[in-house]
């Protein structure tokens, strides 16, 4: 008797203890409007002086501690230079956010959401954004496919936070990036063939978490599961992404810019 | 045992990173959009608005890529240039947010 308290004491403790669905609370934003707008302008005229016109962009929905060791941006979508019609009829230019969001009622579905700079980082923990500028031939092939059905057909409503980027079965706001992506690259929309090129050429970045914790994690919680990983768990993440264009002279630049202005070199030199 | 306890408690509260992913559409909170409208500290003469479309345009890098223009006014290309050049954005704060007169409308809707 003894030994089971001690045991539903210890899972108890992990549960609440360590949150697995932060992300299907609504959350308030922690920084004034002012400095949220304030920042989201800064990061878009910092895309525009780079002339970038599709980009890969990266927030903090959790401050650093919290974050594995090796991750530090919680979701990453697509940010592409276009014509935006506002509601009175006028148009204006700037980057509109194509992303795969969680669904906040079913924490183990998504859906494809396109919002702005604003809404992207309206409950952002830290004002920093993680910015990857794509190559000028990958940007213009990113914006041909999105002028497509492929962004819709690549994406799979099945949500894993820990997706296996190398697996159909479940997929995350940065595995979806690197569908895209490769869909950009290779020019086609086949799943199973832009799975076999990401088994083959991108190195997804292992999560460094209990094997408790993730066995918790995936029974208690939908957004959660390792039934798409053998063995240890990887998934993608903005760094990841930066690497494989990199790796294969596809990148133009990966940055960290932070409210106060400063840029930083996204990847380790 | 106590003190077993709280040293487990402690250890997986301490140790362990969260795994909380934040894939969440920022939806939750009060319109943005009047909250935007109306704080104080905006940049002078910024002006919110709420979108109802975007669409991206579209650049050819040369000859040799073949792209599929939507329209040929947001059609931009880079043949012949070594530096891009700066792209004009708009100063609006821009939300997918509705406005406060929209929201009001859909939401009395919704409750009829």
């Amino acid at each position: 008797m003894q030994k089971l308290r001690f045991v539903v004491f210890v899972l108890l403790v992990s549960v609440t203890g360590v949150s697995f669905a932060g992300s299907e609370q609504p959350r308030e934003a922690i920084y004034t409007p002012e400095r949220i707008a304030g920042f989201s302008k800064q990061v878009e005229r910092y895309l525009a002086e780079q002339g970038a016109y599709a980009v890969l962009l990266g927030r903090m929905g959790r401050s650093a501690s919290e974050m594995p060791e090796g991750i530090r941006f919680t979701h990453t979508a697509i940010a592409l230079y276009s014509t935006i019609k506002l509601d009175d009829g006028r148009t204006a230019k700037g980057y509109a956010i194509h992303n795969l969001y969680q669904e906040s009622g079913a924490p183990g579905k998504s859906k494809l959401v396109t919002d702005y700079p604003v809404d992207f980082f309206w409950s952002a923990q830290a004002l920093e954004a993680g910015i990857v500028i794509p190559s000028r031939e990958i940007q213009a092939r990113l914006l041909a496919l999105y002028a497509s059905d492929t962004p819709v057909k690549l994406h799979n409503p099945d949500y894993s936070v820990i997706a296996n980027p190398n697996d159909l079965r479940f997929q995350n706001c940065t595995e979806y990036t690197l569908d895209l992506l490769n869909a950009a690259i290779y020019d086609t929309n086949d799943r199973e063939r832009l799975k076999r090129n990401t088994r083959a050429y991108f190195h997804a970045q292992p999560v460094k978490i209990s094997r408790i914790k993730l066995a918790l994690g995936s029974w208690l919680d939908d957004s959660v599961t390792t039934r798409d990983h053998d063995g240890k768990v990887e998934t993608a993440t903005l760094t990841t992404l930066a690497r494989y264009l990199e790796t294969f002279g596809l990148l133009d630049k990966a940055v960290i810019v932070s409210e106060q202005g400063q840029v930083s070199n996204l990847l380790p030199i | 045992m106590k003190t077993r306890y709280l040293a487990v408690a402690l250890s997986l509260l301490l140790a362990q990173p969260s795994l909380a992913a934040d894939s969440v559409e920022h939806s939750g909170q009060a319109s943005k959009h009047s909250v935007l409208a109306s704080a104080e500290g905006l940049a002078s003469g910024a002006v919110v608005a709420s979108a109802v479309a975007a669409t991206p345009v579209i650049l050819s890098v040369g000859a040799g890529m073949a792209v599929q223009s939507v329209s040929t006014e947001l059609h931009e290309s880079m043949e012949g240039k070594d530096h891009p050049d700066v792209l004009v954005i708009t100063d609006m704060v821009i939300t997918a947010d509705e406005a406060p007169d929209e929201a009001i409308q859909s939401q009395t809707q919704w409750q009829e």
